[in-house]
């Protein structure tokens, strides 16, 4: 009887240790399939990371505010960001952005060589005003704004 | 060994003795005894086996669970310090790139495109810091900065919905930069070590600021021209004085 007895507790005591070593083993088994998880978000986000380090530029968002804003040398400098990463060039509304950029820089120191009496260097300047000038076709008033803007 | 009732020869293993023919019972019992120890490494056998099986299956989970956390980690903080490492690439590739860059930076020197200057410094991450650029465009560059910082807060300070206070101090400062960058008596310690080069540039941005003052802060001839030589609270006093013309003007 006690023989049985104990055959019968030993036999219970392999079990619950089987199912505590099978719980430990699906436990595991948890925790590898919730890393395999984070492991991936964690790839995601460290290729997110780099992709947006690469290469930064400003969006379009940016140019219309600035243009709003009529804060010209915000535009002249994004659009010179942009242009160092060839970023939206070709595209046509950007490049009427650059050339509003352009128009306003290259009009500014227009008026700043010919106040200095450097007539060659105002000259140049003239030169690429029209060029810029001639890119602008939607944004063509903002000649007349960056115009009456220098002549103040 | 001998047989237990005639003492003659067997083996252990004989079932019977060959002389007497009665039962080997120390060949019996090594039997039994074979039997029951066959039985037990048999069991014991199993039983390695099976924890062995076990052990390998958790060594091998925990294994994968720690390469996982592992890799979680590195791709972490890879990913948090990607700035650092990109602008690191980038600064390498500058060096290695002197000819073509330093090329590129000269053209726009030489074309007055200061702006295009330092956005493509800023962009390609030149550094100036034990890099080829250091003796040719330090100075160079740090003027463009403190320069290009004045055009853009001056350009800020003209646009009406942003006159307030605050900017004509940003104005101040920037300028108070650059003047002590551009500015050089035959004094100054500095003076020596600019070629005649820099010394033009920097009468050249000085020379631009004093029309940009005229243009934007509406500064008179005379008191653009006097605005290097100015203490600085006597600067801030005279823009905070323009603004509010300019702001009075707008509202009228």
């Amino acid at each position: 009887m006690r023989q049985n007895k104990n055959q019968t507790f030993g036999s219970i005591g392999r079990r619950l240790s089987q199912d505590k070593k099978s719980k430990g083993l699906f436990l595991l088994d948890i925790a590898i399939a919730v890393m395999s998880v984070v492991t991936v978000l964690c790839l995601i986000a460290m290729v997110l990371f780099f992709l947006e380090e690469k290469d930064y530029s400003y969006e379009n968002y940016s140019f219309q505010s600035a243009v709003m804003r009529q804060d010209y040398g915000s535009v002249m400098e994004m659009a010179g960001t942009n242009r160092c990463g060839d970023i939206h060039v070709g595209d046509a509304e950007y490049e009427e952005y650059y050339a509003v950029g352009d128009y306003f820089e290259a009009a500014l120191y227009e008026k700043i060589y010919t106040q200095q009496g450097e007539q060659e260097l105002a000259a140049e300047w003239a030169k690429k005003k029209e060029s810029a000038a001639s890119r602008l076709y939607v944004m063509s008033p903002e000649k007349e704004k960056i115009d009456s803007i220098l002549e103040k | 060994m001998k047989c237990e009732y005639c003492g003659g020869d067997i083996a252990l293993e004989d079932v019977f003795c060959k002389h007497c023919g009665r039962t080997n019972t120390f060949g019996q019992q090594h039997r039994e005894d074979m039997e029951k120890y066959r039985g037990e490494f048999e069991e014991t056998k199993t039983l390695v086996k099976k924890k062995t099986a076990l052990y390998s299956r958790t060594v091998v989970r925990v294994v994968v669970l720690s390469v996982l956390i592992v890799a979680s980690l590195l791709m972490f903080f890879t990913g948090v310090n990607a700035y650092k490492i990109v602008r690191s690439y980038h600064r390498s590739e500058a060096n290695r790139k002197y000819d073509e860059y330093s090329k590129v930076l000269d053209q726009y020197l030489e074309e007055g495109e200061y702006h295009k200057f330092k956005s493509f410094i800023e962009y390609k991450d030149i550094s100036f810091y034990d890099s080829p650029y250091e003796n040719r465009y330090r100075n160079v560059k740090m003027m463009i900065d403190f320069y290009t910082n004045v055009y853009d807060y001056l350009v800020k300070f003209s646009i009406n919905a942003e006159q307030t206070a605050r900017q004509a101090e940003y104005v101040n400062d920037a300028l108070d930069y650059f003047y002590n960058r551009c500015i050089y008596s035959e004094d100054d310690s500095l003076y020596n070590d600019i070629t005649d080069e820099e010394k033009a540039l920097a009468d050249r941005l000085v020379a631009n600021i004093e029309c940009m003052l005229q243009q934007f802060a509406g500064f008179t001839k005379e008191e653009a021209a006097a605005a290097p030589m100015m203490e600085k609270f006597e600067r801030g006093m005279l823009l905070e004085q323009k603004r509010k013309e300019m702001a009075q003007n707008e509202a009228e």
